[in-house]
Protein backbone atom coordinates (compact mmCIF):
# COMPACT_ATOMS: atom_id res chain seq x y z
CA UNK A 1 0.00 0.00 0.00
CA UNK A 2 1.56 3.26 -0.75
CA UNK A 3 -0.66 5.25 1.85
CA UNK A 4 -2.92 6.91 -0.73
CA UNK A 5 -6.40 6.74 -0.58
CA UNK A 6 -9.18 7.73 -3.36
CA UNK A 7 -12.14 9.74 -2.88
CA UNK A 8 -12.93 12.27 -5.42
CA UNK A 9 -11.89 15.56 -3.37
CA UNK A 10 -7.81 16.43 -4.79
CA UNK A 11 -7.23 18.06 -1.16
CA UNK A 12 -7.29 14.91 0.12
CA UNK A 13 -6.13 12.68 -2.78
CA UNK A 14 -2.90 13.65 -4.45
CA UNK A 15 -3.06 11.39 -7.30
CA UNK A 16 -6.34 13.12 -8.21
CA UNK A 17 -4.54 16.50 -7.51
CA UNK A 18 -1.75 14.95 -9.94
CA UNK A 19 -3.40 13.42 -12.87
CA UNK A 20 -6.13 16.77 -12.38
CA UNK A 21 -3.01 18.89 -12.94
CA UNK A 22 -2.17 16.46 -16.19
CA UNK A 23 -5.89 16.71 -17.54
CA UNK A 24 -5.52 20.58 -16.88
CA UNK A 25 -2.55 20.97 -18.90
CA UNK A 26 -3.95 19.27 -21.49
CA UNK A 27 -6.32 21.53 -21.82
CA UNK A 28 -9.18 18.99 -20.65
CA UNK A 29 -12.73 20.22 -20.65
CA UNK A 30 -13.92 20.41 -16.96
CA UNK A 31 -17.28 18.67 -17.93
CA UNK A 32 -15.02 15.65 -19.10
CA UNK A 33 -13.02 15.66 -15.52
CA UNK A 34 -16.44 16.11 -13.80
CA UNK A 35 -18.68 13.36 -15.49
CA UNK A 36 -15.19 10.59 -14.92
CA UNK A 37 -15.81 11.88 -11.26
CA UNK A 38 -18.80 11.57 -11.08
CA UNK A 39 -19.22 8.10 -13.15
CA UNK A 40 -17.11 6.55 -9.93
CA UNK A 41 -19.16 7.76 -7.70
CA UNK A 42 -21.96 6.40 -8.99
CA UNK B 1 -49.56 9.41 -106.42
CA UNK B 2 -46.11 8.96 -105.55
CA UNK B 3 -44.09 10.90 -102.69
CA UNK B 4 -40.84 11.94 -103.74
CA UNK B 5 -39.50 12.55 -99.99
CA UNK B 6 -41.01 9.30 -98.59
CA UNK B 7 -38.64 6.61 -98.44
CA UNK B 8 -40.26 2.96 -98.62
CA UNK B 9 -36.48 1.21 -97.29
CA UNK B 10 -36.87 2.39 -93.77
CA UNK B 11 -34.07 4.39 -93.88
CA UNK B 12 -33.96 7.82 -93.01
CA UNK B 13 -31.40 9.22 -95.36
CA UNK B 14 -28.41 10.41 -92.72
CA UNK B 15 -28.00 6.25 -92.85
CA UNK B 16 -27.68 5.64 -96.30
CA UNK B 17 -26.03 8.74 -97.16
CA UNK B 18 -28.69 9.67 -100.25
CA UNK B 19 -29.41 13.30 -98.43
CA UNK B 20 -25.80 14.97 -98.78
CA UNK B 21 -26.89 18.06 -96.56
CA UNK B 22 -27.52 16.01 -93.00
CA UNK B 23 -24.37 13.24 -93.99
CA UNK B 24 -21.16 14.08 -92.25
CA UNK B 25 -17.86 13.30 -93.83
CA UNK B 26 -14.63 12.33 -91.59
CA UNK B 27 -13.39 15.74 -92.48
CA UNK B 28 -17.04 17.89 -91.03
CA UNK B 29 -16.08 15.20 -88.29
CA UNK B 30 -12.65 16.31 -87.41
CA UNK B 31 -13.79 20.08 -87.74
CA UNK B 32 -16.44 19.19 -85.06
CA UNK B 33 -13.67 17.56 -82.46
CA UNK B 34 -11.41 20.50 -83.17
CA UNK B 35 -13.85 22.80 -82.53
CA UNK B 36 -14.83 21.16 -79.71
CA UNK B 37 -11.75 20.91 -77.94
CA UNK B 38 -10.57 24.69 -79.12
CA UNK B 39 -14.19 25.59 -77.66
CA UNK B 40 -13.12 23.89 -74.63
CA UNK B 41 -9.98 25.21 -74.67
CA UNK B 42 -10.82 28.92 -75.03
CA UNK B 43 -13.54 28.82 -72.87
CA UNK B 44 -11.33 26.94 -69.89
CA UNK B 45 -8.13 28.08 -69.82
CA UNK B 46 -7.47 27.01 -66.43
CA UNK B 47 -8.66 23.27 -67.79
CA UNK B 48 -6.71 20.34 -69.08
CA UNK B 49 -8.07 18.65 -71.47
CA UNK B 50 -7.83 14.60 -71.59
CA UNK B 51 -9.08 13.68 -74.85
CA UNK B 52 -9.93 9.64 -74.16
CA UNK B 53 -11.09 6.93 -76.39
CA UNK B 54 -14.68 7.26 -75.39
CA UNK B 55 -15.21 10.59 -73.54
CA UNK B 56 -13.93 14.09 -73.09
CA UNK B 57 -12.88 14.75 -69.39
CA UNK B 58 -12.51 18.26 -68.17
CA UNK B 59 -10.38 18.22 -65.23
CA UNK B 60 -8.07 20.43 -62.88
CA UNK B 61 -9.93 22.91 -61.71
CA UNK B 62 -7.21 25.15 -60.01
CA UNK B 63 -7.16 25.89 -56.90
CA UNK B 64 -10.34 28.28 -56.83
CA UNK B 65 -11.34 28.95 -53.65
CA UNK B 66 -15.40 28.56 -54.36
CA UNK B 67 -15.75 25.67 -56.17
CA UNK B 68 -19.88 26.93 -56.77
CA UNK B 69 -18.70 29.57 -58.54
CA UNK B 70 -16.06 27.27 -60.82
CA UNK B 71 -19.38 25.01 -61.12
CA UNK B 72 -21.60 27.60 -62.33
CA UNK B 73 -18.68 29.52 -64.48
CA UNK B 74 -17.84 25.85 -66.27
CA UNK B 75 -21.64 25.22 -66.29
CA UNK B 76 -22.39 28.59 -68.24
CA UNK B 77 -18.99 27.99 -70.57
CA UNK B 78 -20.46 24.64 -71.94
CA UNK B 79 -23.73 25.58 -72.54
CA UNK B 80 -22.12 28.74 -74.46
CA UNK B 81 -20.13 26.36 -76.33
CA UNK B 82 -22.91 23.64 -76.86
CA UNK B 83 -24.88 26.13 -78.81
CA UNK B 84 -21.67 27.38 -80.74
CA UNK B 85 -21.40 24.00 -82.12
CA UNK B 86 -24.52 23.34 -82.93
CA UNK B 87 -25.04 27.32 -84.94
CA UNK B 88 -21.85 25.96 -86.63
CA UNK B 89 -23.66 23.46 -88.48
CA UNK B 90 -27.21 24.92 -89.03
CA UNK B 91 -27.99 21.84 -91.62
CA UNK B 92 -27.65 19.31 -88.72
CA UNK B 93 -30.18 17.07 -88.20
CA UNK B 94 -29.88 16.85 -84.29
CA UNK B 95 -31.64 19.31 -82.50
CA UNK B 96 -28.79 20.51 -79.40
CA UNK B 97 -31.31 23.58 -79.02
CA UNK B 98 -32.22 22.66 -75.21
CA UNK B 99 -29.38 21.49 -73.96
CA UNK B 100 -29.20 19.73 -70.36
CA UNK B 101 -27.22 19.80 -67.64
CA UNK B 102 -27.04 17.90 -64.70
CA UNK B 103 -24.50 19.59 -62.32
CA UNK B 104 -24.05 18.74 -58.63
CA UNK B 105 -20.48 19.74 -56.75
CA UNK B 106 -17.92 17.89 -58.01
CA UNK B 107 -19.55 16.74 -61.85
CA UNK B 108 -21.12 18.48 -65.21
CA UNK B 109 -22.47 15.78 -67.17
CA UNK B 110 -23.84 17.42 -70.14
CA UNK B 111 -26.63 15.25 -71.75
CA UNK B 112 -27.07 17.81 -74.29
CA UNK B 113 -23.83 17.03 -75.60
CA UNK B 114 -25.33 13.51 -76.95
CA UNK B 115 -26.24 15.15 -79.89
CA UNK B 116 -23.12 17.27 -80.50
CA UNK B 117 -20.79 13.91 -79.70
CA UNK B 118 -21.98 11.27 -81.66
CA UNK B 119 -20.27 12.94 -84.97
CA UNK B 120 -16.98 13.98 -83.07
CA UNK B 121 -16.03 10.83 -80.33
CA UNK B 122 -18.49 7.99 -81.91
CA UNK B 123 -20.03 6.33 -79.50
CA UNK B 124 -19.73 8.90 -76.55
CA UNK B 125 -22.87 10.50 -75.26
CA UNK B 126 -21.47 12.34 -72.95
CA UNK B 127 -19.09 14.52 -71.64
CA UNK B 128 -18.07 14.26 -67.83
CA UNK B 129 -16.69 17.36 -66.39
CA UNK B 130 -14.45 16.27 -63.21
CA UNK B 131 -12.63 18.21 -60.91
CA UNK B 132 -9.50 17.07 -59.60
CA UNK B 133 -9.17 15.63 -56.40
CA UNK B 134 -7.54 17.03 -53.39
CA UNK B 135 -8.32 20.95 -53.98
CA UNK B 136 -10.81 20.94 -51.94
CA UNK B 137 -10.37 23.69 -48.46
CA UNK B 138 -13.38 21.88 -46.70
CA UNK B 139 -12.30 18.22 -47.54
CA UNK B 140 -8.55 19.57 -46.51
CA UNK B 141 -10.11 20.86 -43.03
CA UNK B 142 -12.06 18.01 -42.42
CA UNK B 143 -9.26 15.37 -43.07
CA UNK B 144 -6.97 17.55 -40.49
CA UNK B 145 -8.88 18.43 -38.01
CA UNK B 146 -10.66 14.33 -37.88
CA UNK B 147 -6.41 13.64 -37.28
CA UNK B 148 -6.24 16.61 -34.42
CA UNK B 149 -9.66 15.28 -32.83
CA UNK B 150 -8.73 12.02 -33.06
CA UNK B 151 -5.08 12.64 -30.71
CA UNK B 152 -7.15 14.83 -28.44
CA UNK B 153 -9.41 11.87 -27.68
CA UNK B 154 -7.08 9.75 -27.22
CA UNK B 155 -4.96 11.79 -24.71
CA UNK B 156 -8.56 12.63 -22.92
CA UNK B 157 -9.52 9.16 -22.16
CA UNK B 158 -6.18 8.55 -21.28
CA UNK B 159 -6.53 11.32 -18.57
CA UNK B 160 -10.30 10.22 -17.83
CA UNK B 161 -9.16 6.53 -17.03
CA UNK B 162 -5.85 8.04 -14.76
CA UNK B 163 -8.78 9.98 -13.16
CA UNK B 164 -11.08 7.18 -12.76
CA UNK B 165 -8.35 4.58 -10.90
CA UNK B 166 -6.90 7.89 -8.80
CA UNK B 167 -10.77 8.36 -7.29
CA UNK B 168 -11.13 4.84 -7.08
CA UNK B 169 -8.03 3.36 -4.81
CA UNK B 170 -10.36 3.63 -2.22
CA UNK B 171 -8.61 1.87 0.45
CA UNK B 172 -11.97 1.25 2.74
CA UNK B 173 -12.61 4.63 2.02
CA UNK B 174 -16.30 4.92 1.25
CA UNK B 175 -16.97 6.70 -1.73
Amino acid sequence: MDGTEGGPDPKLNPRLGLELSIAKSLNMPKANIDTAIEKVRR
Amino acid sequence: MEDDDDRTDGTDGWMDGTDSNERMSDVDRSIDRYLLIRLVAASCSRFVILLEISRYRLIDRGRHQNNHMASRYLSQRLRSWVFAASSTRPNNHINIHNPVIISNNNNLVISACAAVLPTCVGATNTVLARTMAGHSKWANIKHRKERQDLVRMRRFTRCTKAIFTAVKRTHGHEL
